[in-house]
């Protein structure tokens, strides 16, 4: 036997890599279906004119970098000379090698660029679209991604609502949907906040509906799926059966009439209906099934058939049986008459039709209302990108023209996980291959298991897929090849899973429900065993007992296969909580992702407490917390005795209380005093640092310095940074309530120190994965299902869109539309359930442990709670479970111990933290840096205006000193008043201001020009200098000084002299105060200056002097 | 002695000798006059003349008055405005809204400064739309500047070089060029023109040194900064001169970290401290003046409107940056409090006023401060004409003044700093005047928002020894030791980003900045080769894993030898104080101190109501007074709906009296009298909450109680014959060592001469809490305390709701079969579970068990023991105050089916 056999679809595997062809194939688990896009894109490039022609979608950023890594793996492989042994990796060897050749003759320098590969997530390919094509796409700029967008959701359902009082557009549909909900404004707002986030799904169907008379064209597709569905009906009821259901259901409404008016039976007298209507068919169901839609056992009077012993009667009542027993032996028709009931009406009610026109009108203003929140918060979702990139691609007419914008020409597009694609990605997809055909060198190449969809919670539709692969993608058809090796699971598990999944899976396919058929998988390997599965069944709930069961496989794997990987599997986070709390009383050690929330640990709940207190001081709860939490930990008696019945005051008032306050000391011990005494400077301290440093920094400094995190364990110290990690991101405008539902998002952190050989988290994590062993709890468990929304919606290929409004808060019915359309998204779900847990069980390689409870109905068989993953394979694995079913131990009642808390020590104190480590190098500091504007914060205009004006007066005098005051002329100042203004304009002088300001500015300048001793001031002495930059040393301090204006007069004295632009006009002053007055304001400036000089000047001598060109003052300062 | 301590001979020679030295950046001129100055004093000097460095760019705009015919540069604010002007005009006129004007304005200009630089242009005809519509901008903004004569100061360098070359401008013999690692096409020509004029230009860089650079692979950023934290400290502990920099290339994913990790391992005492006076580290690319506390209050308090949220309510009460601020701090936080208490979403400003100056009356509380500042706020809001920019500058201004901001607290030094920024941004505002028109309030403060958003801080003052740079910062710069933090394949080389409104190959063709892969790669060779030339002691490090995806070295790295070099031990505050955490105290603390017997201790039922869910709770509650703070809803809450539909019952019966009454009504007079019951519960409760209803909502509110009473009398008059006694009587009993007041709702005097006690409620009540060990529902069991056993027919919750199914009398009776559907299955079982009999059974089971909570109570009974997670702690207001999560499955995790 060959040492590396080929698998058996090695031929399907070869076809695959024909590059020239589009292909959508089918990998179900374990196919190495990476490998093969690997391979295929290595073909790709070998060929390709720049690496930039292909793009390789994949559904996660992560499995889009292992992509990459792989991809840059095998090309760095390629450089070694020597091919690898084995054939599979032979082949990818010759084809990286290829890559590299081509490479190098484009000179690509792919190794050193690797982000040149296009591999990316859809999102990421749409932000880039949108922000390559900022006008089309209608952005703009890019704005920012959130991938918590809810905010915004909210603000938007807000703003909406408002319209209700002010009378914009949308008031009166919102009145109506109040009405609807029983005034529950919170209510609608939530409802509308969860339409947003799915606007993706209905927005189109609205703003188109709005145009056309959208009441018939609704109602049409209703009719006509309601007239597809009775002729299917008519097909599996033969027309005999018909006539005879028919004319026993008249007879028995003739029995009933009187008795029962009120029996659906009897609406077949009243009306002179089609027969073959809906409303007929309803009525006569009632003959053959009860109320609860099973097919009657017996019949009496209550159902029409008196106890009579007419031969009349019983002849007809013989009738009857045989009719019930044809049903029995026909379960279809059994099933579609079930189903007449759960079809939605032919029409809406009057009132339903008005909430729903309420709702076409309103929820395209809620989504205007988002997009203005939008704009103004520089933030979108990913929907919005994704809308953005569609609009884009969507509007560019000449294919050429995306070559300006994107690096390359498209040829080649390859989308991983096919089966999970939104309509919107598909979409999207249509419009990037728009215009391809076969064989013209472009080439479509999608991968997916569809019975691996299991993304429906984040818009998934595997009946793309189905639709894909039956009609391939617009013009470009798409070969069909499915994988079947399994090259992950060993044999008898690989053959357990055919066998139990096979009758499963539904026998066909459809579209609309997402319905995939299984396709088998044959194992690569090859050994025979027994199929190792186990199986586990609780009667009743037990989770505690069922956590017990999963620690102990935990065990016994680890001591059989202490190097293999190990998974505990769950469909929801909830279901491994007390699993986790059973692992940590092992001490096995784990990681568990996204499993352990944040919020239920002390650790958190401390911060959190302080954060309330720091933010809000009437907070009491949050204070009284502070106070009692490990790092203070002051007793019960110790708080009582503080607040002392003070119902109103802060607590932070009563921990300042004046001493004299005796009474309240009294009551509190010594012990508590001390630990008040050691906290209150602290939280002084932090109080006064609100705003001055950032959240994060204020919550993080008290917390170190109350000592908190001497009260916790280690692996909290990481909890903590998370939730300051979190607070940053809040920022100053931070909302507690808002926090504490961010705060619900994070989880603890996966242990460092755990290896991977025991992982713990949800299937859709564990997507892609693998692990030796796997344990599938809580298989019994249910979830949440979905809440109502304002409206349900289906589109479907042959009916269009079918809609229907939520009922009514206070109706007692369920109306009929809604539920028909809920009743369809139910069986979608019950599907995906299915494909959860197929998913789930193919991640093992060679072991797999099930459990999971069932509940004794009546008859005492035992039944999984309906939409439980047990639930969806109870025809396979019930026989099992209910073999190994272990009855109720009756769960251990939780005992009430007191509870224990912990606290410092009352006489503690934090350790000595290290100082920083201090610089040594001089402080620089600037001397002509002004210091009189301090005291004035906020400045009137006048100052401000005088500091403009001084600004530009000193660079006018500069410029006329340089040039020499004779080149300088009134009449040349007066000639630059336009300059002024647009001086002063940019330094922030507003329009009306101008005028007088220039006037200022000129009267400066002219001055300085007239008057002699500006004259002199600026002639060109010796050693004459404007805006002299000078450094220096000043009492030990570096100086960095610009002198205004300084020379060396007639006489040999070296004059320094600053400009002011003040004037006593401006107080009223007298001019000598004045003078006076601003000598002394800036005599140490000028001394400093006068230091400078000197030390650079030493034999020269030298005088300090203001000028003030406003009023041509002059003031010598020594 | 510092290895690197003297600066550059040559660069020295040129700078004492007054030559003119032009750097790449603002940042390499304060170092290099930094280092002269060091240089300087080294040499002894103690004053000497400042060098003539400075970055080009402020050469550039030093040039500007001095050229020929005075041309006019708008500011940037101004250039911006412009752009947007445009911008939103085109929008106008094709009906084609973008989402971000201003955005797409400063991407624009950026495009229209890269062809600039570039001197490239292109056609319309090798364009796309998005370029197309950039030209139509572009052009349109050519054209405005042609007629107001305006320029751009990007075109600073190509009419400098014209100015030279006509023989304009001074220019010295020589020139030094400092740090540049390349010359865009349009300083390539400034070039040029200096060389015509005779200039000799030298380009300068720093020697490079012999390089000892190792590569460093941490297992996360996070791991990856501590360890470069813990290098620099082990660094400087040995050489406190030692001159450090960490160069960032991926600086924004880092700031952050960065930030943390640095101020926790280097300045754990001042991080402990809350003291950020001291940096002990600087980092070269500032924040948005935005995040300073005293700034982002001032945008806040012009931003906010008439109609103001209860969380903006709030936060104006909070802030410290207004008016007394804090010598009000305590009384403003308890009217925030009351003001919560009425539970209205939003308020007009000038209702609040009205409502803030009552409750501070009530509570005798003093806040003239707060009061004069929402009057002031309320009042600057009614200014709503359109004036210039610079006239809104003035307003804000004045407004700001009015409201007491910055606040009664001196300014730290940073937040005074922050303040003066924030005064240029008013500036930057008031200077738009010279290029738009009027606008509205909002928009004003939008701007002036995004001017400020724009606006970088960085507090000056100190001079830390740790320096961290962005890729293209350190420029021209050496050091002694330098870490390169992040070189993952992603860092270097980037992603290339071109500019969308200029065709792909244009930009190409002129090999624009951020164009290409190829273009980055050289880049990244350039920058890398630089770094590795700019210290003699290099580690660069690359995280394993970030972000949750695995990385890989950049591939400029791969050559680097992988070495570890020394750490000192970690100093980060959170990891020493664990390490030194004493062995906690055990305790358990169930017990508070007795009531006081001289004192009487009165109180609702409220109080046995929460000492039976959880003695804990009642202790909490009632005697330390612990409250959170109510959280308005959207809408009429709850609570407010629950007292409406009680109101209108109440006083319908207070009119109608008794059921024969009720059946004599007609249909019209029974409108009218539920209409009139309706109207008057409205009304009492808006006076109560101190607001009114919102018209719509009201009017819905209206009909809706109108209907459910009409539906709840439905039922009323099919069952048996009553006589309504009492409505809402207050009433006292006494259990155990407690004196309870107790409401009733009602009670019904029935055929038999016997009571039915009632209690109206809105929500799903369960009368099975009644039979709880706990007796967890006790309301209605402590008014049948006070009551004759035997004249006991009826106890009952009326469950009033708006579904007709869900209406109702839910509860226990003497006589079942007047009261149907009263008594639920679970109900019947339960009492079958416990052999009992009749309502007398449960009426011993109250006594038994209410007066032994009133006990538990009065000594101070405070165990943390709630009777279960549903009942009691899932709605709890105390979760952090009791430490009940504690104890491990404190509940949660359980519910999905
Ligand atoms: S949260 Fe639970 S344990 Fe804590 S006080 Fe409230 S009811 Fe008691």
């Amino acid at each position: 036997m060959n040492k590396h056999p080929l698998p058996p679809d090695w031929h399907e595997r070869q076809k695959a890599l024909d590059i020239t062809r589009s292909y959508i194939v089918q990998a179900p688990a374990g196919s190495g279906k990476t490998e093969l896009l690997v391979q295929r894109i290595l073909s790709l490039l070998a060929t390709a004119e720049s690496p930039e022609e292909i793009l390789a979608i994949t559904f996660t950023r992560k499995a889009a970098n292992e992509m990459k890594q792989r991809l840059v793996q095998a090309l760095e492989s390629a450089s070694s000379d020597q091919p690898p042994a084995e054939a599979h990796a032979a082949d990818t060897w010759r084809r990286a090698r290829a890559v590299l050749g081509r490479d190098k003759a484009a000179s690509w320098q792919l190794l050193q660029n690797p982000s040149r590969l296009q591999l990316t997530t859809i999102d990421s390919f749409c932000a880039l679209l949108a922000r390559r094509m900022p006008w089309l796409s209608r952005f703009g700029d890019q704005p920012r991604v959130t991938d918590d967008p809810s905010d915004l959701y909210t603000q938007a359902a807000e703003n909406l609502l408002t319209r209700l009082e002010n009378g914009s557009p949308g008031q009166e549909p919102i009145a109506r949907l109040l009405v609807h909900l029983d005034n529950r404004l919170k209510l609608l707002r939530d409802l509308i906040v969860a339409m947003l986030g799915k606007r993706d799904q209905w927005l189109r169907h609205l703003v188109a509906r709005r145009k056309l008379s959208p009441r018939q064209l609704l109602e049409s597709g209703l009719q006509l799926y309601v007239s597809t569905f009775l002729s299917r009906l008519n097909q599996l009821v033969t027309p005999d059966v018909h006539r005879e259901l028919r004319s026993l259901a008249l007879s028995a409404a003739e029995n009933l009439a009187d008795d029962q008016p009120g029996h659906p039976l009897v609406g077949l007298l009243q009306t002179n209906d089609d027969p073959e209507s809906l409303a007929q068919w309803q009525a006569m169901s009632h003959l053959v099934l009860t109320a609860s839609g099973e097919v009657r056992k017996n019949l009496n009077k209550n159902s029409g058939f008196p106890a009579g012993k007419s031969a009349e009667a019983v002849a007809m009542k013989a009738r009857a049986m045989d009719l019930l027993q044809g049903l029995r032996d026909n379960p279809d028709a059994a099933r579609a008459l079930q189903a007449l009931r759960r079809l939605p009406a032919c029409s809406y009610a009057e009132e339903q039709w008005l909430v729903l026109e309420a709702l076409i009108d309103l929820l395209p203003l809620a989504v205007a209302e988002l997009q203005e929140v939008f704009r103004q918060q520089g933030q979108v979702d990913f929907i919005e990108i994704a809308g953005a990139a569609h609009k884009a691609l969507g509007s560019v007419m000449q294919p050429e023209e995306l070559l300006l914008q994107l690096d390359g020409r498209l040829r080649h597009v390859l989308v991983d996980e096919f089966q999970d694609t939104s309509y919107a990605q598909y979409e999207l997809l249509r419009c990037l291959t728009a215009g391809w055909e076969p064989q013209d060198g472009r080439t479509l190449f999608v991968v997916g298991d569809p019975m691996q969809s299991i993304y429906r919670f984040r818009e998934a539709e595997v009946g793309l897929y189905l639709r894909v692969c039956q009609r391939g993608l617009d013009s470009l058809p798409m070969e069909r090849i499915v994988l079947q090796t399994n090259f992950r699971s060993v044999k008898p598990l690989v053959e357990w899973a055919n066998e139990k999944f096979a009758g499963l899976f539904p026998a066909s396919e459809d579209e609309v429900l997402g319905a995939v058929r299984f396709s088998a998988a044959s194992a690569f390997d090859s050994s025979e065993a027994e199929a190792p599965v186990s199986v586990h069944c609780f009667v009743e709930r037990q989770d505690t007992a069922e956590a017990d069961a999963v620690v102990e496989l935990v065990r016994q794997a680890r001591k059989q296969d202490p190097a293999g990987t190990l998974a505990v599997l769950a469909r929801s986070r909830n279901h491994l909580v007390t699993i986790v709390d059973a692992l940590k009383k092992t001490g096995i050690s784990y990681q568990a992702q996204d499993v352990d929330p944040l919020t239920v640990r002390p650790a958190v709940q401390d911060i959190l407490c302080l954060v309330r207190a720091l933010h809000h001081p009437a907070d009491r709860v949050a204070w009284l917390a502070v106070l009692r939490a490990p790092w203070c930990g002051l007793t019960l008696n110790d708080l009582a005795g503080l607040c002392h019945g003070d119902a109103r005051s802060t607590v932070w008032q009563m921990l300042n209380r004046p001493v004299e306050q005796v009474e309240m000391f009294d009551q509190v011990s010594e012990d508590g005093r001390e630990r008040i005494e050691r906290i209150q400077p602290i939280l002084a301290r932090a109080l006064n640092n609100r705003g001055r440093i950032s959240l994060r920094r204020l919550i993080e400094s008290t917390w170190l310095a109350l000592g908190g995190p001497a009260c916790v364990a280690e692996a909290d110290l990481l909890d903590v940074r998370q939730v300051l990690d979190l607070l940053e991101e809040t920022g100053e405008d931070l909302i507690v309530d808002d926090l504490e539902r961010k705060l619900e998002r994070l989880f603890a952190a996966a242990d460092p120190q755990a290896g991977p050989e025991v992982q713990l988290m949800t299937i859709h994590k564990a997507k892609g994965l693998e692990f030796d062993t796997v344990i599938l709890p809580g298989l019994g468990r249910g979830i949440r299902s979905g809440e109502r929304t304002l409206l349900r919606w289906l589109e479907h290929p042959e009916y269009e869109l079918l809609l229907a409004p939520i009922p009514p808060y206070a109706g007692e019915e369920q109306e009929p539309t809604y539920r028909a359309i809920g009743d369809i998204m139910q069986q979608r779900d019950d599907l995906e359930v299915l494909r959860l847990l197929y998913v789930a069980v193919t991640r093992a390689k060679s072991r797999l442990h099930l459990l999971g409870h069932a509940k004794p109905n009546r008859e005492n068989a035992l039944v999984p709670l309906s939409g439980s993953l047990l639930s969806v394979a109870w025809a396979a694995l019930g026989e099992d479970f209910a073999a190994h079913a272990v009855i109720n131990e009756n769960e251990m009642p939780v005992e009430t111990m007191p509870l224990q808390l912990r606290r410092l020590p009352g006489t503690w104190r934090p350790p000595q933290l290290a100082s920083p480590l201090a610089s040594a190098e001089a402080p620089v500091a600037r001397a002509s840096l002004g210091t009189h504007y301090q005291d004035e914060v906020i400045r009137s205009r006048r100052t401000e205006e005088g500091r403009v004006i001084g600004t530009i007066v000193h660079l006018w005098l500069e410029r006329i000193a340089n040039d020499g005051p004779g080149q300088w002329s009134q009449h040349a100042v007066r000639e630059l008043a336009a300059q002024f203004m647009q001086q002063l304009s940019l330094h922030g002088v507003p329009r009306n201001r101008l005028q007088p300001c220039a006037a200022t500015l000129e009267t400066c300048l002219i001055n300085t020009l007239e008057c002699d001793r500006g004259r002199w001031l600026l002639s060109g002495h010796p050693g004459a200098q404007s805006e002299f930059a000078i450094n220096g040393l000043v009492d030990g301090q570096l100086i960095r000084a610009t002198i205004d204006r300084t020379f060396v007069d007639e006489a040999g004295l070296r004059w320094i002299v600053d400009y002011k632009t003040s004037s006593p006009a401006h107080i009223g002053q007298d001019q000598d105060a004045f003078l006076l007055e601003e000598k002394k304001r800036y005599q140490d400036q000028l001394r400093v200056y006068l230091n400078l000089i000197r030390n650079l000047y030493p034999e020269q001598a030298a005088r300090t002097a203001l000028y003030f060109p406003l009023f041509k003052g002059w003031v010598v300062v020594d | 002695m510092p290895a690197i301590k003297l600066m550059d001979k040559t660069l020295y020679r040129a700078a004492a000798d007054g030559y003119l030295v032009l750097t790449v950046n603002e940042r390499l001129s304060r170092y290099l006059h930094k280092q002269f100055d060091l240089e300087q004093q080294r040499r002894g000097l103690s004053a000497w003349l400042r060098p003539n460095i400075l970055s080009l760019s402020a050469w550039l705009s030093r040039c500007q008055p001095n050229l020929p015919g005075m041309p006019a540069f708008l500011n940037h604010a101004q250039l911006q405005r412009v752009w947007e002007m445009i911008i939103e005009e085109d929008v106008e006129h094709t009906g084609n809204h973008l989402l971000q004007t201003p955005q797409t304005a400063r991407r624009a200009l950026q495009a229209h400064h890269l062809l600039v630089s570039y001197q490239a242009d292109f056609d319309a005809q090798l364009a796309a739309d998005d370029h197309r519509a950039f030209l139509r901008w572009r052009s349109a903004w050519m054209k405005q500047a042609k007629r107001n004569a305006w320029h751009d100061p990007a075109e600073l360098p190509l009419l400098v070089s014209s100015a030279l070359i006509a023989g304009h401008l001074r220019l010295p013999d020589k020139i030094f060029l400092a740090g540049f690692d390349e010359l865009a096409p349009d300083l390539q020509q400034l070039c040029n023109a200096m060389a015509s004029r005779g200039t000799a230009l030298e380009s300068w860089q720093p020697a490079s040194s012999p390089t000892d650079a190792s590569r460093l692979a941490a297992d996360d950023p996070f791991t990856e900064v501590s360890l470069c934290a813990r290098w620099i400290r082990q660094l400087l502990s040995a050489d406190p001169l030692a001159s450090i920099a960490v160069v960032v290339p991926q600086f924004e994913a880092y700031r952050s970290l960065i930030e943390q990790v640095f101020t926790a391992e280097l300045a754990p005492q001042l991080l402990a401290q809350g003291d950020e006076s001291q940096p002990v580290f600087n980092m070269s690319l500032s924040q948005s003046l935005d995040r300073e506390g005293v700034v982002h209050a001032a945008l806040r308090l012009l931003r906010s409107g008439m109609q103001v949220s209860h969380e903006e309510v709030s936060w104006l009460l909070q802030t410290p940056y207004v008016g007394n601020a804090v010598s009000e701090s305590a009384a403003r936080a308890q009217i925030d409090r009351e003001l919560r208490r009425l539970r209205r979403f939003d308020w007009r400003l000038s209702r609040l006023v009205k409502v803030v100056t009552r409750l501070a009356e009530t509570y005798s509380l003093a806040v003239p401060g707060g009061l004069a500042l929402l009057d002031a706020l309320s009042k600057g809001q009614q200014m709503s004409t359109r004036q210039l920019p610079g006239a809104w500058a003035e307003s804000f201004t004045n407004l700001l003044r009015q409201l007491g901001w910055p606040g009664e607290r001196g300014l730290s030094s940073r937040e005074f700093q922050a303040v003066e920024h924030f005064r240029s941004c008013l500036a930057q505002l008031a200077s738009l005047d010279g290029v738009a028109n009027r606008l509205g309030r909002a928009e004003a403060v939008r701007i002036l928002s995004r001017l400020v958003n724009a606006t970088e801080f960085q507090p000056e003052g100190g001079d830390p020894p740790v320096q961290v740079l962005g890729a293209l910062e350190s420029s021209g710069m050496v050091f002694n030791h330098l870490w390169i933090l992040g070189l993952t394949d992603k860092a270097l080389p980037r992603a290339p980003a071109p500019n969308p409104f200029i065709p792909l190959p244009v930009q190409r063709r002129h090999a624009m900045q951020r164009s290409s892969a190829e273009r980055e790669y050289k880049y990244a060779e350039q920058v890398t080769r630089r770094l590795l030339a700019a210290s003699a002691d290099i580690v660069v490090s690359w995280p394993r894993m970030a972000t949750g995806l695995q990385q890989r070295p950049s591939p400029l790295i791969a050559n680097l030898a992988e070495r570890q070099p020394g750490f000192a031990a970690t100093s980060a505050p959170d990891r020493v104080i664990w390490a030194g955490r004493p062995e906690l105290e055990k305790m358990t603390d169930s017990q508070g101190p007795a009531l006081v017997t001289r004192k009487a201790f009165s109180g609702g039922t409220g109080i046995i109501k929460d000492q039976a869910l959880c003695p804990f709770r009642a202790f909490a509650h009632h005697r330390l007074r612990a409250e959170g703070l109510d959280v308005p809803e959207i809408g009429i809450d709850n609570m407010s709906r629950g007292t409406l539909a009680h109101t209108v019952l109440e006083l319908f019966w207070n009119d109608v009296g008794d059921q024969a009454a009720l059946h004599a009504l007609g249909e019209a007079a029974l409108d009218a009298k539920i209409r009139v019951a309706v109207d008057a519960a409205l009304e009492r409760l808006e006076k109560e909450r101190r607001h009114d209803l919102p018209a719509r909502q009201r009017q819905i509110e209206a009909d809706r109680l109108s209907m459910i009473a009409r539906q709840w009398l439905g039922i009323e008059s099919r069952r048996g014959a009553f006589q309504v006694t009492v409505a809402e009587k207050n009433h006292r009993v006494k259990v155990g060592n407690l004196t309870i007041r107790t409401r009733i709702d009602r009670i019904d005097e029935l055929a038999d001469g016997t009571m039915a006690v009632i209690d109206y409620k809105t929500g799903r009540p369960d009368p099975t809490q009644w039979l709880d060990e706990r007796v967890t529902e006790p309301q209605l069991p402590l008014y049948c305390l006070g009551l004759e056993r035997s004249s006991i027919g009826a106890v009952m919750f009326a469950q009033v709701r708006s579904k007709a199914l869900e209406c109702g009398f839910r509860g226990l009776a003497r006589e079942t079969e007047a009261w149907p559907g009263a008594k639920s299955r679970k109900l019947a079982a339960l009492f079958n579970e416990k052999g009992w009999e009749s309502l007398d059974d449960v009426l011993s089971h109250w006594d038994k068990v209410l007066p032994a909570l009133g006990d538990d109570f009065s000594r101070g009974v405070a165990a943390v023991d709630p009777v279960g997670f549903e009942l009691a702690c899932k709605y709890c207001d105390l979760t952090g105050l009791c430490r009940v999560l504690e104890r491990q499955n404190a509940g949660h995790g359980g519910d999905d089916e």
